[in-house]
């Protein structure tokens, strides 16, 4: 199979596990605990994508799954997007400067970015909506210990995923010289 | 020295034969006779005897009790089995039962009224807490649209505002976006319901002049075009009149706890009908 489309379905696997993800929060989470806030499942793919990938393909991922949350939440795009891309950026900054591979890295940052996700959306909300979004102290705060507690758990998971769908480069032909 | 040639050894054999049963039966002729001898060793006997039967009784109780604690270890076990079995049997049974009288309700509701609705069951909720969205499994193939009413036995719910093709987004009430035309059913007094969050509502644009008390219900006022006139949507927590307002401040808890909301009904024609008089929320009966 040519590297590009290995490339595609590469990316399509991450897509759709985006939406598996938002799927279960949405639905199963609540069937179970009810009116408990529940972990944001698929910002996890979110944070490791912005941090182990090329910054095309994360910019790419970023873009696609800020359009799935959208699908399931009333919350407006433009602040969807907004926070999103602030945090991006924040992930951008952070890898360049300080990175180590490893769930302990992962789930720093992701505790990191939770946090701010959610100050930034509350931002937002504040300049941009008529009408502001809630403080809501323990639903943030309970989501955003859940997901950085689900992010060590889940690393060695997805950097298994991630192993095993990627496209492999490929080798180089090597001919002899003759004389 | 054996003239007869007899066997010496056989006729004391025989002799001992015959001779035991005759002293036998002489001795039984003459019990108390000779009972000074028997005495210790009937003594002795019979401590025997107790003492083995005392044992052979504790054994044979520890072998009945081992047995009997093996087969009452695999009884409990069967019946622990039996036990797990008949309580998810019962929690199912409970929950079914639940189910069951929940939808006898909303079947009597859909009885009583002449309103089209159609039944449909919450799936899922908002990805992100800051919004009250539910999601439920019913849609445009089924005739839903953007704007109808959905509401529950207790009271008003919310509004479609994404439907898709077999699922619709629902606004709540309690989201901050959501507004519905309210009146105080007491006083007439209107206002517009506003969510403020998960903890609840506020009816606002109610004039200074008009009287609202706490425990007063709201129910919708029908301009709105989306809810039928006069079904219940909350109750007022606190009425203030606040000095550099034109308007109260109205606080209001919501009839419908939504977290908890299974089943809607979703308004497809409302057909005019005046809901007051079909529906009072059980809040208020009691």
């Amino acid at each position: 199979m040519k590297f590009s489309r290995l490339r595609i379905i590469h990316g399509l696997i991450f897509f759709f596990l985006t939406y598996i993800l938002c799927s279960f929060q949405t639905v199963v989470w609540f069937q179970i605990f009810g009116s408990l806030a529940s972990p944001f499942f698929c910002f996890i793919l979110f944070v490791y994508f912005g941090l182990d990938k090329e910054d095309w393909k994360s910019v790419l991922y970023c873009y696609s799954s800020i359009f799935i949350y959208s699908l399931f939440s009333y919350a407006s795009l433009g602040i969807l997007m907004l926070t999103c891309l602030f945090n991006y950026i924040l992930l951008y900054v952070v890898k360049n400067r300080v990175y180590w591979p490893g769930a302990a890295y992962f789930t720093l940052i992701t505790g990191v970015s939770m946090t701010l996700f959610n100050v930034m959306y509350m931002v937002n909300s504040y300049l941009f909506e008529p009408h502001f979004s809630p403080f809501l102290i323990w639903d943030r705060l309970f989501q955003i210990l859940s997901t950085t507690l689900i992010a060590f758990y889940s690393y060695p998971v997805i950097k298994r995923l991630d192993i095993l769908f990627k496209p492999e480069m490929p080798s180089e032909v090597h001919g002899e010289l003759n004389g | 020295m054996n003239f007869l040639n007899i066997n010496i050894k056989k006729l004391i054999f025989f002799v001992f034969v015959l001779v035991m049963p005759l002293i036998t039966i002489n001795m039984e002729e003459k019990q108390n006779d000779s009972e000074w001898f028997k005495q210790p060793f009937s003594w002795l006997a019979g401590h025997f005897q107790g003492f083995f039967y005392d044992y052979s009784a504790g054994v044979k109780t520890t072998t009945g009790q081992y047995l009997n604690l093996i087969h009452i270890k695999k009884q409990n076990e069967s019946l622990k089995n039996q036990n797990q079995e008949l309580s998810t049997r019962l929690l199912k049974f409970d929950e079914i039962n639940q189910e069951n009288s929940r939808l006898k309700q909303l079947l009597t509701f859909r009885e009583s009224t002449k309103m089209d609705l159609i039944a449909a069951q919450v799936i899922a909720r908002d990805l992100i807490p800051d919004h009250s969205t539910i999601t439920i499994n019913k849609g445009t193939v089924d005739g839903l649209k953007e704007g109808q009413a959905v509401m529950t036995l207790q009271g008003a719910l919310g509004y479609v505002f994404k439907p898709l093709k077999k699922t619709s987004h629902i606004l709540l009430m309690t989201d901050r976006y959501a507004v519905i035309d309210g009146v105080i059913q007491r006083s007439r007094a209107h206002g517009i319901v506003e969510g403020k969050g998960k903890t609840g509502a506020v009816l606002k644009y109610v004039e200074r002049t008009e009287d609202v008390r706490p425990g007063d219900l709201v129910v919708t006022g029908g301009l709105d075009n989306i809810f039928p006139k006069g079904f219940p949507i909350a109750i007022v927590e606190s009425a203030e009149k606040k000095q550099i307002s034109v308007s109260l401040k109205v606080d209001l808890k919501p009839l419908v706890d939504s977290d908890k909301v299974e089943e809607v009904f979703v308004v497809l024609n409302a057909k005019n009908q005046d809901m007051s008089e079909v529906v009072v929320p059980t809040e208020i009966k009691n």
